[in-house]
């Protein structure tokens, strides 16, 4: 608990180092969780990310008033994008895996989830390159679940800024996972 | 506004807020005149901003996607789930209370949601389908209409059921997420894609047999949840359930309580009841009150309408069809759809009885008759099975036949009682309830200190509390549906108690037995010859438990729990015939063709006889077991040395370097089996265990395996020959090569063990050493993990699902050596009464009874008294009957020095075995209860009892060694552990303790115990156990505390496992005699009890917990007060 508070005070205070130390511990953490949940939840029921990262803030810094959970959240959202696409690679490859007693498998369906993560990881990276603040935004509010209120405070930006990044980036994004 | 830097960005922000094609037009005219590339840009933009996307619309990925599974890839559009469609008219009016929304696609706000489309208006309101900003999902809002929500009545009642609606949360109703009062009052509800089940007739027509039993079965469920609650639906009817438009087709109830909220409403304003009545009871037609049958009536009417197509009861007006409903029989279902079972016929007549008191009178009594029904009609086409169906079109009371029903029902059946006894709600009044909750009892009847752990699946612990001596309720709360372990630990007893069970609605009671005490020198039980059945599997680990003394479980300090395996005989192997018929219906394609002398080689089936028991390890050893191995041992794995092991890429096999037991790239989770092993390392892993626990500890044999894994069945698989059941108990059919599953998360076998088949392949040997794997793994199909299933070990081992589990010998060796010499512990013995006469003994002056030899026994009466015997004893055991007159009191007392007994006001010093008859019981009819108590100088140390039937023989053992005392009698035991300082030697009497009643003593016999030397130096063993132990409690307390630090714990848990940890540091100082460091640990102990007393007075001041709980706290502190006193006594005089 203290360690993470100590990051995030540190990052908060501009220690680059100290971000990104934050966000192994942050990763491991939502991992752990992600894997926990997973094998606990019963088909059908499903938990979202939201609750993933609000279960890992819980974990890590507890429930004490802490000002600066911008960065954990900042660095939630980047985990949680990992974890997702990380899974998504994952479950591609074992899909082209073969072996020594064979279970035949659907093909891949055109419109795959996986894929389609995949690709919107791909295209969030292009998007980062030209507008920063756009790919963040979409980071923090797909990946972390933060409303439009939250990602305004972790970016420190307006309400109504983080609104119409938003907007555009979702445009941006949907144009070129489709071109 | 900032100004924006990306021309095209603030272009396009621009003419997305324009809903107008002509507008955007415009301003693109204007804003990218000169630039046609931007323009095109732009353009492409807005069309994907318009363009509605899955990915970025719906809410965050879920978890449960993660590992294996697909995302819905798009959710079905939205239909017309919530009834009717508004006129233009009436639809502006339900949005003039909208606020405007930032979202371009949104009609407006309603607090935190934006409305995205008008799904409908119901009885009482509006329906929207809205997206929750806050939570990123989508939802229905039901905004109850402006004209009802001025009404105040309406308005609360609304609220209160509304709320009380939000509670339940079932698969089978929808979930209301919150109820909101402003702007109006609204209520947030899970958003169910698909339509209503009106809709689904009307499309449809009647529905056929096998529909109408599963929906039905799934409406029962979510009544049964609500009831739970006391909720009562009121308006149970077509249009009120909604069929999910998803593959599953689940169906979901909707509108809990409302009705009565809608009824009001229009009652204040007309006097004309609101809505449909054709789905009404007869009750409810009256006026008159109603329960939570009326429902069940509701439910009758809709499984006739889906079998029919038409409502049972029509008319032309509202009030003729109210007339009907109370009065009329519906028209027979078989006139109107011949075809029509006449079992379903006669559930639904049960359900229309007009006097609810003939109906089922549970939901979760329908719920099982229709899941039986449609268990029958899946697996046969029709149901044969008759024993659930009511007797009879037109039902009335009958004799039913008791012996055919099944638990649950019989559960069921006593739960109406509870019922019939009160209003619904008075079952859990002021608990807080939760529909998917169920209640569970922990009761213990041991009498002694027992630890009570409760946890789910996930370990997340509920509870872990020490229990000193106290009998009765350990634990009574509502628990979410799901499957739970109880286990409780004896002090001083390597076996737990443990019971893992499914929490439903009914609720569950656990009752933790005394511990059974030393093994009765009975004849051999039965042997397990298969086939058996699963109680019969229990029964026979129990019978033979019990007959060996050891337990049916324990579980080892390297976290390896075991089940006592009952030695018997099966059949192993596969017929040809069957291998063949297999191969032919199954693995007919070519490409199986290498599998085929595999599957042969199950062929032929021969008896096996296993002659002794043995334990095997409930689940197969994972990652974190293999680990601790590995870090005692420096080993490396096969694999490791020899370049890695087979990874699947394609048709081809190739080895990889970092395909080992611990990569984590392989290895989701610590508490997955462990892979990658060949069979030396399995051998190297049991080698170490065995050298660490002194048990022998193997690789089982083949014939074992199966026969353990078997558990008495003969079919393909442990539970039956359908391959599709097998999802229930094993992980099997994923992709090749897929990540092992945590273990033990599926369904055990009879025998109690976990994941025999699919997980991990598990290494056994052959009668001639040779490995073959068993029980097929996560990426095999069902066929491949039978019973019999076994593929010798090739070139391609290891590979990620080569793994194992092990058998060892637990208690057995020891049990086996006690019982070639099964007198040697009675030898010992020395009578203490001659059977004759008074010889030995003498009364105490001052002490008026008489005491007399009758029959062989002594004989004390009329007044109080004493007789104590000439010989004195240090530590002992000592054994003796007793007969007590009703009412009477007794005691016998050790150590005592002769001088000290008959003073009055005074108790002797010394240690009392105190036996009270209490009168008669209520758990046993005509018995009599009797406590027996502990006491030290006078003072209680423990209190135990039992049941006897009046004069009785009460037959009862005292053990007093190492400071400890231990007393067992008939069917339970006490015992306290702190004796210091020790005790003088001293003389042993009998007290009668009451006047005017009577008390025999017979066989008495007594057994001096070598006196336990003063350790001058500490045994190396003992030290190494009791470090053990220290390591354990303090990895126990790091756990608590990362849970408290994590919010999942209260600071008590953290509490008590300090003061395990404490305990265990207190016995390590005092075995090697530092008796400050013991004053110092006991101080800690003090202090920490305090704090954990002061937050116990804490939570009773907020009525969290009851006052009672801190008599124990009280009695606790003041235990750990007198430790310390006595480790001060102590320390050597130079202290200051």
């Amino acid at each position: 608990m203290a360690e993470v508070t100590r990051l995030i005070d540190a990052a908060a205070a501009g220690d680059r180092r100290a971000a990104g130390e934050l966000l192994p511990l942050v990763y491991d953490e939502l991992r752990a969780i992600a894997a926990a949940r997973m094998a606990q939840e019963r088909p059908g029921q499903t938990l979202d990310a939201t609750a993933l990262v609000h279960e890992a803030y819980l974990r890590l810094i507890g429930d004490q008033a802490f000002a600066n959970r911008g960065h954990f959240f900042a660095a939630a959202a980047e985990a949680m994008r990992r974890i997702l696409v990380d899974a998504a690679r994952r479950k591609k490859r074992d899909r082209h895996g073969g072996g020594r007693e064979r279970v035949e498998l659907p093909d891949v369906p055109a419109r795959d989830p996986d894929e389609r993560l995949l690709a919107l990881d791909d295209a969030l990276t292009r998007l980062a390159a030209e507008d920063e603040l756009a790919a963040r935004v979409v980071e923090l509010r797909h990946f972390a679940g933060l409303g439009h209120e939250g990602v305004a405070e972790t970016l420190g930006i307006t309400v109504y800024l983080a609104r119409q990044k938003w907007t555009y980036a979702r445009a941006w994004l949907r144009d070129a996972m489709t071109s | 506004m900032s100004a924006n830097p990306n021309p095209a960005e603030a272009i396009f922000l621009a003419a997305a807020d324009i809903a107008d094609p002509a507008g955007r037009a415009a301003l693109l005219d204007e804003r990218c005149a000169g630039n046609p590339e931007l323009r095109r840009r732009i353009e492409l933009l807005l069309k994907a901003h318009d363009a509605p996307d899955s990915l970025l619309d719906q809410p965050v990925p879920t978890a449960e996607e993660l590992p294996t599974r697909a995302m819905p890839v798009e959710q079905s559009d939205t239909t017309q789930a919530y009834g009717r469609t508004l006129d233009d008219e009436e639809e502006l009016d339900a949005l003039a209370f909208l606020a405007p929304s930032g979202r371009p696609d949104s009609l407006g706000k309603i607090g935190q949601y934006d409305v995205l489309e008008v799904l409908g208006k119901g009885a009482f309101g509006i329906v929207f389908r809205a997206f929750d900003d806050k939570l990123q999902r989508v939802v229905a809002v039901k905004v109850l209409a402006p004209s009802l929500a001025t009404t105040s009545p309406a308005r609360k009642r609304f609220l209160r059921e509304a709320r009380s609606s939000a509670s339940v949360r079932h698969e089978h109703v929808v979930q209301v997420h919150a109820v909101e009062e402003q702007p109006l009052p609204h209520l947030v509800m899970e958003f169910v894609p698909g339509e209503t089940l009106q809709q689904r007739l009307d499309r449809t027509g009647p529905l056929d047999v096998l529909e109408v039993v599963r929906i039905g079965r799934q409406i029962a469920e979510g009544l049964t949840a609500a009831h739970a609650t006391g909720l009562i639906h009121r308006d149970i009817k077509p249009s009120n359930i909604l069929v999910d438009s998803g593959p599953a087709a689940t169906v979901k109830i909707t509108d809990f309580g409302l009705a009565r909220a809608a009824d009001d409403a229009s009652l204040t304003r007309s006097g004309v009841v609101a809505g449909t009545p054709m789905y009404m009871a007869p009750e409810q037609a009256k006026g008159e009150s109603l329960d939570h049958r009326a429902d069940l009536f509701s439910l009758g009417s809709v499984l006739y309408v889906m079998a029919t197509g038409r409502p049972p009861f029509r008319a032309s007006s509202t009030f003729a069809v109210l007339k009907r409903v109370a009065e009329d029989e519906p028209r027979p279902i078989r006139e109107i759809i011949p075809e029509t079972p006449d079992w379903l016929c006669r559930i639904v007549g049960k359900l229309h009885a007009k006097d609810p008191a003939e109906r089922y009178q549970l939901a979760c009594e329908v719920a099982e008759v229709l899941r039986d029904c449609e268990e029958q009609m899946k697996s046969d086409g029709l149901v044969k099975d008759w024993t659930r169906i009511p007797a009879g079109a037109a039902p009335r009371p009958r004799r039913r036949r008791w012996a055919a029903f099944s638990v649950p029902t019989l559960l069921a059946l006593a739960a109406i009682v509870w019922f019939a006894s009160g209003p619904i709600r008075s079952r859990f009044k002021g608990v807080p309830v939760d529909a998917n909750t169920g209640r569970l009892i922990v009761e213990v009847r041991d009498p002694g200190q027992v630890s009570i752990e409760i946890f789910n699946e996930g370990e997340q612990v509920v509870t872990r509390r020490l229990l000193d001596h106290s009998r009765g309720q350990a634990f009574n709360d509502l628990l979410p549906f799901g499957r739970w372990h109880v286990v409780a630990r004896y002090a001083g007893v390597t076996s737990p108690f443990r019971e893992v069970f499914e929490l439903g609605p009914e609720g569950k009671t656990v009752v933790v037995p005394a511990f059974a005490g030393p093994p009765s020198p009975t004849s051999e039980p039965a042997r397990a010859v298969a086939p058996f059945d699963a109680a019969q599997a229990k029964a026979h680990q129990d019978a033979w438990a019990k007959y060996l003394g050891v337990p049916v479980e324990f579980t080892d300090e390297f976290h390896h729990t075991f089940r006592l395996i009952p030695p018997g005989e099966f059949e192993m192997g596969t017929s040809e015939k069957d291998v063949e018929k297999l191969i032919a219906e199954s693995l007919s394609d070519k490409v199986w063709e290498w599998s085929y002398p595999r599957l042969r080689s199950e062929s032929p089936v021969r008896k096996v006889r296993i002659e002794s028991a043995f334990y095997m390890a409930t689940h197969e050893t994972t990652v974190r077991q293999f680990r601790d191995f590995v870090k005692a041992t420096g080993y490396k794995t096969r694999a490791e040395r020899d370049g890695g092991g087979w990874v699947y890429k394609g048709l081809n096999a190739e080895r990889k370097p970092d395909a080992v037991w611990n990569s984590p790239k392989y290895f989701v989770s610590d508490d997955a089996p462990v892979g990658y092993l060949v069979r030396d390392d399995a051998d190297a892993y049991c080698r170490w265990l065995s050298r660490k626990t002194g048990q022998d500890v193997a690789l089982p044999t083949e014939e074992r395996w199966e026969y353990a894994c078997r558990a008495g069945t003969t079919t393909a698989w442990s539970h039956s020959h359908n391959p599709d059941e097998l999802k229930r108990y094993a992980w099997t059919s994923d992709a090749i090569d897929s990540p092992l599953k945590t273990v033990g998360l599926r369904v055990p076998n009879p025998f109690g063990l976990y994941d025999m088949h699919g997980n991990v392949d598990e290494l056994t040997l052959n009668a001639a050493g040779e490995a073959f794997l068993r029980g097929g793994s996560v990426s095999e199909l069902a066929v491949m993990a039978r019973s019999a299933r076994r593929v010798p070990v090739d070139d391609f081992l290891p590979y990620r699902a080569s793994g194992f589990r092990i058998v060892t010998t637990g208690d057995l060796k020891k049990a086996a050596a006690k019982r070639e010499s099964p007198t040697a512990s009675a030898d010992g013995f020395a009578p203490l009464f001659n059977g004759k006469n008074l010889t030995g003994w003498k009364t105490v002056g001052g002490t008026p009874a008489t005491w007399a030899v009758e029959n062989g026994a002594i004989r004390a009466a009329g007044s109080e008294g004493y007789l104590v015997g000439d010989q004195s004893f240090g530590e002992f055991q000592f054994k003796a009957e007793v007969r007590i007159s009703p009412d009477g009191k007794w005691s016998i007392l050790t150590h005592v020095d002769p001088t000290e007994l008959g003073m009055k006001g005074k108790s002797p010093r010394g240690i009392g075995i105190e036996l009270t008859d209490k009168g008669p019981t209520n758990d046993v009819q005509g018995h009599r209860s009797m406590e027996v108590k502990l006491t030290r100088d006078g003072l209680p140390l423990a209190i135990g009892g039992a049941n006897l039937k009046p004069n009785d023989w009460f037959p009862i053992e005292v053990t007093v060694r190492d400071s400890k005392i231990d007393a067992r009698f008939k069917d339970g035991s006490v015992g306290a552990s702190n004796l210091k300082p020790g005790l003088a030697r001293g003389s042993i009497a009998l007290h009668l303790a009451k006047g005017n009643s009577a008390v025999e003593f017979r066989a008495m016999e007594i057994r001096e115990l070598p006196a336990t030397s003063t350790r001058a130096k500490p045994d190396p063993d003992v030290v190494k156990a009791i470090k053990a132990k220290l390591a354990a409690a303090e990895s126990a307390l790091a756990i608590a505390e990362a849970r408290f630090r994590a919010a999942v714990a209260p600071k008590t848990e953290v509490l008590t496992q300090q003061l395990a940890v404490i305990d265990v540091k207190i016995d390590l100082a005092e075995v090697e005699n530092r008796q400050a460091d013991v004053v110092n640990l006991a101080e800690q102990a003090v202090k920490i009890l305090g704090d954990r007393r002061e937050m116990l007075a804490a939570l009773i001041k907020n009525g969290r917990i009851p006052a009672g709980d801190l008599i124990g706290a009280d009695a606790a502190v003041a235990e750990a007060k007198l430790r310390l006193a006595r480790a001060k006594l102590k320390l050597p005089e130079t202290k200051p």
